[in-house]
């Protein structure tokens, strides 16, 4: 999945299969700690990645193992953090429908994109021009500091 | 079932119920071997179920709609539902999800079978 920004610092493509969760999460917690995020952030970028995913996995290909998900991570300067792209090639949605329920309603699902909304600082949906849909995050750390990976 | 999906779950009998032990992370690859043992459980109808999250690093919405369905149905047939040994980072998600204000969380084993 080509972008416009420079090439990533972390590029791969997993098969949409809920058992490939646990080790984008290891990975992408590992990242996150050595460009200076701590155990909380670390955590929370992961538990964001891992909630988008499962959206995905669920709603997007409706649970179909063998289609492709994409994600790509960059470090940034200004300010400093992480930014993570995943792209689909699933049924394009309005946007405007990718919300989380509303919190005072308790029951099973519905949760996932209001976590993300919660844990990132910047959440931004939309369809790809090529078919399927995007989901850019950003979180941000005050301490700068360089990958040193 | 594979090593990435299955979910050890001890179960400790309690004098008036169950507890319930989940080994690892619970998320969308796990999330059905949790609820297939909270289902077994309670389909006895205990008068008490208590789920021991010490052993659970990492919990993602999967594992809480798990525990949503949990709740549901034990108020539905009046079992005491009780979730116990949250580790800050399932706490913090528990937390942003205000389950806290619904399911009865506390610190520890002992604190579950005097709830």
């Amino acid at each position: 999945m080509k972008s416009d920004l420079p090439a990533p610092h972390l590029e791969t493509c997993i098969l949409s299969r809920p058992e490939l969760l646990a080790p984008v999460r290891a990975m992408l917690e590992k990242l996150a700690a050595r460009i200076g995020f701590d155990e909380t952030a670390c955590g929370h970028l992961a538990l964001a990645i891992d909630e988008a995913l499962t959206n995905i996995i669920r709603h997007g290909y409706n649970n179909n193992p063998d289609q492709n998900i994409w994600i790509s991570a960059w470090e940034l300067s200004d300010p400093t953090g992480l930014r993570i792209q995943i792209d689909d090639l699933a049924p394009q949605v309005e946007v405007s429908q990718l919300k989380g329920r509303d919190l005072d309603d308790i029951r099973p699902g519905g949760l996932g994109v209001h976590l993300i909304h919660s844990l990132m600082d910047l959440v931004q949906f939309s369809k790809r021009p090529g078919g399927g849909m995007r989901l850019i995050v950003e979180k941000y750390h005050p301490t700068k500091t360089t990958l040193s990976v | 079932m594979s090593r990435a999906t299955e979910l050890i779950v001890d179960i400790e009998t309690l004098p008036d119920g169950f507890l319930l032990r989940p080994h690892g992370d619970v998320d969308m690859a796990r999330s059905p071997a949790f609820r297939a043992k909270l289902t077994e459980a309670l389909k006895i109808v205990p008068a008490r179920l208590v789920v021991d999250l010490a052993l659970v690093p990492y919990m993602d919405s999967c594992g809480l709609a798990t525990l949503i369905e949990a709740l549901q149905i034990t108020r539905a047939q009046k079992t005491k539902f009780i979730v116990c040994n949250l580790s800050a980072r399932v706490r913090s998600v528990f937390e942003l999800s205000r389950l806290t204000t619904v399911l009865t969380v506390v610190d520890n084993h002992e604190q579950a079978l005097l709830a």
